[in-house]
């Protein structure tokens, strides 16, 4: 072994070095936060593609090659960093082969020859190099602004301390912009002198003198047309965002001092933080202006005064939504207040304290439009109506989110649909899209309100639910076996998730309950769905609910099921639950199953009978494909028409369906209810009206209803659909906002967040109990009416029509209809009939 | 004796019953004219709210369209020519109170002449029921006496014919 090192340190060290990149960062975080930041210290662009970042793991003297592509700008950063890195950081060159943990040597070669490199080749330290905050393991370490040239020699000692500065853990912001001596990522530096005359300012640091006007700076295009030029600017300060890991404020021209041009922005972001500044401070300030990922700001401040302080804030310039980029890049940095926007989207509003609102409530495309261009359009023009809203925090999981006032809370939710009615702040592009940064308290309106009951306004004899309840697995069903594949990671989490979950049940109060994501473990006394049921009957103090077990005891491989539990004093199973997976699907032209249960959960379905009337109806639990993952093994990729990934997939499944269940339970009411992963408009949801079964929401003309919220648009995954036997005797259906609408922070989850967390965003209700809105549908079975022959729920003229007619065609066998007791059915009988009629003479609606 | 004759005829057309009378337009159809005869009622009895009555027809000289019947409303009707030469009428009033009094214009049937005729119609059934179905006071029908007088009446005349 030692001779092979030798050997390979031999030939790595023959070869000759480049002394214009170097490594200037290297992220060594949590989770997948790792990183390698790389900086031209050169005044020329450098082609990378002869360039490869080698790992050398754990003393090995093989290495792991990364190839890299692209070029770097002069004075520019290079950022390489695993795919799945803190969607915060700068990246440039995403790649999941970026993979050590601190014990690793990384080497960086142009064309065979070292560049540079951290840590020492053949070498396993144990766990890190350095110590502290300055080591290769949980730690970010930036190369000193001094150090402008590699270490070329990876055989030798390596100590952190010598040339880099170390930053705690998953500190990522520093990724994408680096200070070296006589230049830095953003632009050549340059003592102002040079930028002193003419239109560019002054060279002097005096307040009151000439400076480049903010407007010249950022220009009316994309880019700054003074970027990378060392320019002297004033302006009063607008927002400070030093501390709070933005590292930088906004400095706004004052209204006197403002172009006519309403294309060129009035503001700039100033990356700086050494040097404190206040809102409402005037500032003179020497840096460089640059475009840091389409920002343009002033960095690498050599001068900053504070001229004025207390000055009147420059007036906010009305923003209104739809607004494109164009228009939204003209008031970047700027002052802005928007008027009557909703709040469209909390999902990560616990995770970077960041949520968006929008002019009105977004529907997702395909559930208003025809897939493909129109929906295109909605989902386009969507874009337009929205913009995001941030807590000027970078770090993530912050401790306090401070909408709704005071903060937000397992009590004081933040929904979405809720309001604001004024909105100030900064207008600002950051992280890739444009946001606001509030100015102040953001002042909420309760505009959708949480309710403690789902609204059904016209009560029927029976009510049927569907719930996706978010991946409830219970361990081993004994108190341990955590973390779950997919659910709670401790029995803390699933006590929390438990708790949530039986509340909402209970308070559904429903007579059926289909159910999605539950841990497919059986049906023993330990299984998900017996702890799901013994925690309901426990809530009710009596065994009020009980579950279907299929035959076979099982529904298929999936570590998920979908699942029907129900009342028993209420209802009752009639015959054994029939499933529909692969085995049994329906096939296609080419005999081909329509339904894989390896992609599509098997379809649970029951006849139930109601147990005071005996009338029937069927329920059939679905849960398709989802969007999320591709099924290209099966040709089925994102066409980019708004269905998203596994479409055909889920389309035949649907169409299994139809005629699975057209098949087995002709004529009996049937409702198709779950998680369709589809929306309205969606092929699935055709194929089965196709089959006959009609959407109850539309049936029943409910509008603008929706069980889930993806990027802050809405639509119906969740879904209740009737055959023709039933749709008439459906009397309300409701989506029960609970879940979609509220901020993800709010469910039982525990991780990602600080011990203070665990109780303020914690409450055993039903809110946030899943991701996805329960479906609640109420059925009015009406008793078969006798007489009635059309089946219309009446006897009426058209029935004695009927009548006559079959007992002329001696089609009518049912001797009740022998009114008149002399063993015939004739028209003897009809005066008999005429009794049974509902309404005076027969009369018909 | 021509007189007689004549006499005989017309009786046989113009009245079969008590209770049910029937009127054609006119004695001679061409072939495909239309043949519109009215049925009237005379004085149901006051407790029936039923009434079932058949009328003969000669199935090879006419053919029956369609019957119209007058007092759409409180009444259920039906109808069927389903045995050759017979229409049988059914019409259930929802209660006796919805039966007209005294004498009306219950129905229009409709005929077509299949050839040149002269057609002749005869109730040859009738029932009258109450409210409860229960079948009231049978109505006599003096049916054999019209089929006497309409076959004398041919004989006579063909007598005539042939003697000429």
């Amino acid at each position: 072994m030692k001779i092979k090192t030798l050997l390979t340190a031999s030939a790595m060290l023959a070869l000759p070095a480049s002394a214009d990149v170097i490594i200037s960062e290297y992220v060594e975080g949590g989770s997948f936060n790792k990183a390698v930041e790389l900086f031209n210290t050169s005044s020329n662009s450098v082609d990378l593609s002869t360039y490869q970042l080698k790992l050398y793991f754990n003393g090995k003297t093989q290495a792991s090659v990364i190839a890299l592509t692209g070029a770097i700008g002069a004075k520019q950063t290079y950022v390489i960093a695993h795919s799945d890195i803190d969607p915060a950081a700068h990246v440039d060159f995403p790649t999941n082969k970026l993979l050590f943990n601190g014990d690793d040597a990384v080497v960086l070669e142009n064309d065979g020859a070292i560049v540079d490199s951290i840590g020492k080749v053949g070498q396993d330290p144990g766990s890190e190099w350095g110590n502290g905050l300055t080591s290769t393991k949980d730690n970010s370490i930036v190369r000193n602004a001094n150090i402008l040239t590699g270490d070329t020699n990876p055989f030798d000692d390596f100590d952190p301390a010598q040339e880099w500065t170390g930053f705690a853990k998953d500190t990522i912001e520093n990724l994408g912009q680096h200070t070296a001596d006589g230049g830095s990522d953003n632009g050549d530096g340059g003592d102002g002198s040079d930028n002193g005359g003419g239109d560019n300012g002054t060279g002097t640091g005096n307040c009151g003198e000439s400076f480049t006007a903010i407007s010249a700076i950022q220009g009316t295009g994309t880019t700054s047309p003074l970027a990378g030029q060392t320019l002297w600017v004033e302006g009063i300060v607008t927002s400070d965002l030093q501390a709070g890991g933005y590292k930088g404020f906004f400095i706004q021209s004052a209204d006197s001092e403002v172009d006519n041009d309403n294309n060129s922005s009035e503001a700039l972001f100033v990356y700086h933080s050494a040097d404190d500044v206040n809102v409402g401070d005037r500032v003179r300030i020497q840096a460089v202006a640059n475009e840091y990922r389409t920002l343009t700001q002033l960095s690498t401040v050599s001068s900053i005064e504070v001229c004025q302080s207390n000055q009147a804030l420059p007036t906010a310039t009305v923003f209104t939504l739809p607004a494109n980029d164009t228009e939204r890049e003209a008031l970047e940095g700027m002052r802005v207040t928007l008027s009557n926007t909703v709040v469209t989207d909390t999902y990560n509003y616990g995770r970077y304290g960041q949520f968006s609102v929008a002019s009105e409530r977004l529907f997702n495309p395909t559930q208003v439009a025809t897939p493909g261009a129109e929906a295109n359009a909605l989902s386009a023009l969507n874009k337009l109506k929205s913009i995001a809203v941030d807590d000027g925090l970078t770090s993530q999981n912050p401790e306090s989110l401070p909408a709704p006032a005071p903060e937000l809370s397992a009590v004081n939710s933040l929904r979405s649909g809720d309001t604001i009615p004024t909105l100030s702040g900064i207008l600002s592009y950051h992280f890739d899209q444009y946001v606001v940064f509030p100015s102040g308290t953001v002042a909420t309106q309760a505009s959708n309100p949480r309710t403690m009951e789902p609204k059904i306004d016209v009560k029927g004899n029976v009510r049927v639910a569907s719930f996706n309840v978010l991946n409830y697995f219970n361990g081993n069903g004994q108190g341990g076996g955590y973390p779950t594949a997919r659910g709670a990671k401790t029995e803390q989490e699933f006590i929390r998730q438990r708790d949530k979950v039986i509340e909402a049940i209970y308070a559904i109060n429903a007579d059926v309950v289909g159910l999605m994501e539950i841990e497919n473990d059986g049906y023993s006394t330990t299984s998900a769905i017996a702890d799901l049921v013994n925690g309901l009957n426990a809530k009710h103090n009596a065994n009020v609910y009980a579950f279907v077990a299929p035959v076979n005891g099982s529904l298929g491989d999936d570590a998920i099921a979908v699942g029907l539990i129900y009342k028993s004093a209420r209802v009752s199973p009639k015959e054994a639950a029939k499933i529909l997976d692969t085995n049994n699907s329906p096939t296609d032209e080419q005999n081909q199953p329509l339904f894989l249960d390896n992609k599509n959960r098997p379809m649970l379905t029951q006849v139930f009978t109601l147990n005071d009337s005996e009338q029937q109806f069927a329920v059939a639990v679905n849960h398709l494909k989802s969007k999320g993952s591709d099924c290209d093994n099966l040709n089925d990729p994102d066409l980019h028409d708004g269905q998203g990934n596994c479409n055909i997939t889920r389309t035949r499944a649907a169409k299994a369906i139809g005629q699975f269940l057209n098949n087995e339970l002709t004529d009996v009411p049937t409702l198709v209810i779950g998680d369709l992963n589809s929306y309205a408009k969606e092929a699935p949801l055709t194929a089965l009206a196709d089959a006959g079964f009609v959407n109850v929401f539309d049936h029943l003309n409910k509008t603008n209803t929706y069980s889930y919220i993806y990027q802050g648009e809405l639509g119906h995954l969740d879904h209740a659909l009737a055959n023709d036997a039933l749709k008439d005797q459906i009397v309300d259906v409701t989506s029960w906002a609970i879940n979609a609408d509220e901020p993800r922070v709010l469910d039982y989850s525990m991780q990602n967040q600080q011990a203070v967390h665990h109780t303020k965003f914690y409450a055993p209700d039903m809110y946030r109990s899943s991701d996805h809105d329960p479906v609640v549908i109420e059925l009015n079975l009406v008793q078969a009416m006798f007489g009635d022959l059309d089946a219309d729920q009446d006897v009426d003229r058209n029935d004695l029509d009927l009548f006559l007619q079959q007992i002329t065609a001696g089609e009518l066998t049912d001797m009740r209809f022998d009114f008149n007791n002399d063993n015939t059915l004739d028209r003897r009988d009809v005066r008999g009939f005429m009794q049974l009629c509902t309404r005076s003479r027969c009369a018909t609606e | 004796m021509k007189y007689l004759l004549l006499v005989l005829c017309f009786l046989s057309h113009a009245a079969s019953a008590t209770l049910i009378t029937l009127d054609a337009d006119k004695a001679n159809y061409a072939t495909n004219e239309t043949i519109e005869l009215n049925i009237n009622v005379n004085d149901m009895l006051p407790d029936a709210a039923e009434l079932e009555f058949d009328i003969a027809f000669d199935p090879v000289s006419i053919e029956f369209d369609f019957l119209d019947i007058a007092p759409s409303s409180g009444v259920f009707y039906d109808f069927t020519d389903v045995n050759a030469g017979i229409l049988t009428v059914n019409l259930w009033w929802f209660s006796a109170l919805d039966v007209p009094a005294g004498n009306f214009n219950l129905a229009t049937a409709l005929f077509t002449a299949l050839s040149d005729v002269s057609p002749v119609f005869n109730v040859v059934s009738m029932n009258q029921y109450d409210e409860l179905g229960n079948l009231l006071q049978p109505v006599a029908v003096d049916e054999p006496w019209a089929l006497v007088l309409f076959a004398t009446g041919l004989i006579f005349m063909s007598y005539r014919r042939i003697k000429a």
